[in-house]
């Protein structure tokens, strides 16, 4: 038993080997371009790392990004196991999101009850917005890429009507919203000492359930199966078409649940209107939604992968509000890994030149 | 005596581990139509892949109206008046058919396309070889038969003078065939030679004046049409068979498992594949559907499974009929299925011998509770298949890709045994393998028959359907044929293979 642990640890590192290739790669190409703009790549990546570590805002924010990033790139992983490309996190999560404001706007309950009810919420209606894209693909061959980006801006157009017309009406003014706390009772519990909720600790516990949920459940399995094989998932029985659309309700969930985080997360929850305007103007929460497409794709899919190569971007993205003067060349570094993640192959020449499999007769 | 159009000598081509043309000598006269027959895998797409550069070869020589000739690529082979329509056509569905018939010889004034003379270049040889067709049509509109047409006048505008025609009636309605063999006596008529690859004796007979015959990569025959019968025809193409031992028991076949009743059922692309077909296998047999490939066994196999949905007619499984059925409740009525082309319907390449062999069962309560997995469950099966099937691999955790062919249908035939299905469809389960694989899948298939078990083996290898069947059920063009028992009008098969049923 123990050794076969081994085994699965030394493979979990081996595979970890071509993202941390890509990373350095990257930071190496964007240190050249910090150097071509006149700036000491040195000293960007130490404010940056400064930023984010040094102060305990900085860490809070780390913490804050951390979740959503994590959890948003389950919500690519998973729909991915089933090879259905789910593209939309940041619309179910804007959704998720937004939802959750309005269970706490509208539907006072109990304490615990209350931030409880508005996640739920929040996943319900995350799983049933990307279960959309997933039965056009399943059902109507409608690529999920398309379909997903497509819906991201019909998400943020609607979540700007909700805002606008929906819930300023009945309360508040628009401009009101940027001081908005919502009441104690109704957000996540805070985490000692820092400026953030408990939700990073969801969101690492989620991800542990989602690795075993993929490896260790029936379901999982089936997921599994058709991504890596539809035609013999299918001859053997499994419906590839309701797997990927289950998938996508999952995948949906764990970006409706990335929202619902952002927004009742202490110190996030008086600025969600603002982040939201943000994302109508395609800056802030958009990013987050594509950020975990990128920390999925470092964690070449896995989901405990994701925890680390999210720790990476978390502390990045809350660094950059350190440097920011040059916060685009934080943007540029992000984009430059990415693109390095996305060519791994190239990362693997770069490892091992001529790498064979072995045949067994 | 006329110095031979083409003269093929001694022509060799071998492909790593098989020798796919052996020591094949042909002559094609000017002005014939020469008809090559042979089964799959007989070597008659190689050879004339080869004579229109496609492949290299490993020796021989070919000539040319008494010249030798050096073909190292189709150009070369363009050049010297060869002309190639392959099964699957290459035209551009949004040109129209004369755009198509100048692409790539096109007609230039000043650097642009003349179109005028484009037209009346096409024209001319529309009218000189009599092969009527609708030049401004767009090549997507016209139905296959012109498509094909098109191709062969793209050939002929190129200069070719031996055109050479891969299976071309396979696309065909039988209308179109017809239409098409006109077409080919007034080419020749005209003085082109006429090549054509097929596997039907019929049609071979009506429109040839000679005759190759290969089998294995050899050519077993030539003859000349006038002079052969439907039955030499058959025996040269199947060859006197050595039937190998297997261990037997008695024949006793019990009760029916599957009934297949006037089924029809197709695909996307052929929706009438499966065509007004009808068998039964019984408990305590194997029942081999013999049939050149492409005759409906894919399409057949996937609606009995419930991949596809019949169009009309009833499937019977253990007295239920399966018509609406999913493949899961189909499969849960003890059918094992070992589909056609392992690495692409059989195993995930990317899982693991254990994970594998429990595809389609993960939710059994063999391998689960509540929806969680029992690993230690799933490994004692793999371990259990890969010991009693002799899976050759250093462990159960190998992933599927890393196998040799023989041991991935090991684990696929392994995996559907395992279950003690009570009907067992195993589609092409030794396509591709070694000796010593191919020998072992088919011991297991008979033992799984000694023990009561029917098997519906579906199968393009006669040698394999001859040794095996306790009845042989013959599918062309979508229907039954012919039926023959063990040992019994064997001589029929080779005549039903071809499409000649049984008088």
């Amino acid at each position: 038993m123990s050794r076969q642990m081994g085994a699965a640890l030394v493979g979990a590192l081996k595979s970890a080997i071509p993202s941390i290739v890509a990373l350095l790669l990257g930071l190496a190409a964007s240190s050249i371009l910090m150097l071509a703009f006149r700036l000491n790549p040195l000293e960007v990546f130490g404010s940056v790392f400064v930023g984010a570590l040094g102060t305990t805002s900085g860490q809070s924010l780390v913490l804050t990004y951390l979740a959503s990033y994590i959890l948003l790139a389950l919500a690519f992983i998973v729909p991915g196991k089933a090879g259905i490309w789910n593209v939309g996190g940041q619309g179910q999560a804007i959704l998720g999101g937004i939802s959750a404001a309005l269970v706490i706007e509208f539907v006072p309950l109990p304490p615990i009850l209350w931030p409880l009810a508005a996640v739920l919420v929040a996943c319900v209606v995350g799983a049933v917005w990307a279960s959309i894209s997933g039965m056009l693909e399943a059902y109507r061959n409608a690529s999920a890429i398309v379909t997903t980006i497509m819906m991201n801006f019909v998400a943020q157009a609607f979540a700007s009507f909700l805002l606008l017309y929906v819930v300023a009406i009945k309360s508040r003014t628009v401009s009101e919203y940027n001081y908005v706390v919502f009441p104690p009772a109704a957000t996540l519990p805070t985490f000692p000492f820092y400026n953030t909720s408990i939700m990073f600790i969801v969101a690492i516990l989620v991800a542990i359930g989602t690795a075993f949920f993929l490896s260790r459940t029936a379901l999982g399995y089936n997921i599994r199966a058709t991504g890596l094989g539809a035609r013999p998932a299918e001859s053997k029985g499994i419906n590839p078409r309701t797997t990927k659309v289950i998938a996508m309700l999952l995948g949906g969930a764990l970006g409706g649940l990335a929202g619902a985080g952002d927004v009742l997360s202490v110190g996030r929850g008086c600025l969600f209107v603002a982040c939201y305007q943000e994302g109508f103007a395609g800056g802030w929460f958009g990013g987050e939604g594509f950020a975990g497409i990128a920390v999925a794709l470092v964690a070449a899919n896995s989901a405990l992968g994701s925890v680390f190569s999210a720790v990476f971007f978390a502390i990045l993205a809350s660094g950059t509000a350190a440097v920011f003067q040059n916060v685009y060349v934080v943007w540029a570094t992000q984009g430059i890994i990415i693109l390095f993640m996305a060519a791994p192959y190239l990362s693997r020449r770069i490892l091992n030149a001529g790498w064979r499999k072995k045949q067994w007769t | 005596m006329t110095v031979p159009m083409l003269r093929m000598a001694g022509i060799r081509k071998t492909f790593p581990g098989v020798v796919a043309v052996d020591g094949v000598d042909l002559t094609v006269d000017p002005g014939e139509v020469m008809g090559i027959l042979g089964e799959n895998g007989a070597g008659k797409s190689t050879l004339m892949n080869i004579l229109y550069g496609l492949y290299s070869f490993d020796a021989g020589t070919i000539e040319m109206q008494g010249k030798k000739v050096q073909i190292r690529n189709s150009s070369d082979a363009i050049a010297l008046g060869l002309g190639m329509v392959h099964q699957a056509f290459t035209l551009v569905p949004n040109l129209t058919v004369m755009e198509n018939i100048i692409l790539g010889s096109e007609p230039t004034k000043n650097g642009v396309i003349d179109k005028t003379e484009a037209r009346r270049q096409v024209e001319d040889l529309v009218k000189q070889v009599g092969l009527d067709i609708d030049l401004d049509a767009l090549a997507e509109d016209l139905p296959t038969g012109f498509k094909q047409r098109v191709e062969i006048l793209k050939a002929l505008r190129r200069g070719a003078k031996i055109l050479i025609l891969d299976e071309p009636t396979a696309v065909l309605t039988p209308l179109e065939a017809e239409e098409l063999f006109r077409s080919i006596r007034r080419l020749t008529e005209g003085g082109s030679t006429v090549i054509f690859i097929t596997h039907k004796l019929k049609e071979v007979m009506a429109n040839t004046q000679r005759i190759t015959i290969m089998r294995k990569g050899k050519v077993v025959a030539t003859l000349d049409t006038k002079d052969a019968t439907i039955d030499e025809l058959a025996n040269a193409m199947v060859g006197r068979h050595v039937e190998r031992k297997f261990a037997f028991a008695p024949y006793k076949p019990g009760e029916v498992l599957l009934k297949v009743e006037k089924l029809r059922a197709g695909s996307k692309h052929k929706p009438e594949a499966v065509n007004d077909c009808s068998f039964t296998v019984r408990a305590g047999e194997i029942v081999g559907l013999a049939g050149v490939e492409g005759n409906g066994q894919t399409e057949l196999v996937e609606c009995i499974v419930g991949l596809t949905k019949p169009s009309s007619g009833t499937i019977i499984l253990r007295e239920r009929v399966t018509n609406e059925m999913s493949t899961s409740e189909i499969l849960k009525l003890s059918v094992g299925h070992v589909p056609e082309d392992r690495a692409l319907n059989g195993l995930i390449l990317d899982f693991s011998i254990a994970e594998n062999v429990v595809l389609g069962a993960a939710e059994s309560p063999d391998f689960s509770r509540q929806g969680f997995m029992l690993p230690k469950k799933v490994r004692e099966f793999a371990r259990s298949v890969v010991r009693a099937f002799n899976v050759s691999a250093p462990g159960i955790d190998v992933k599927a890709r890393n196998l040799s062919g023989g041991n991935q249908q090991k684990v696929i035939v392994g995996r559907e045994l395992s279950g003690q299905p009570h009907l067992l469809i195993a589609h092409q389960p030794t396509r591709g393998l070694d000796v010593a694989s191919t020998e072992y899948i088919q011991s297991l298939l008979v033992e799984a028959r000694n023990s009561g078990r029917g098997v519906l083996l579906v199968s393009a290898d006669f040698d394999e359907i001859l040794d095996l069947s306790d009845r042989i059920v013959v599918l062309y063009e979508g229907k039954i044929i012919g039926e023959l028992t063990r040992g019994v009008g064997i001589g029929e098969l080779g005549k039903l293979l071809g499409g000649v049923a049984a008088s």
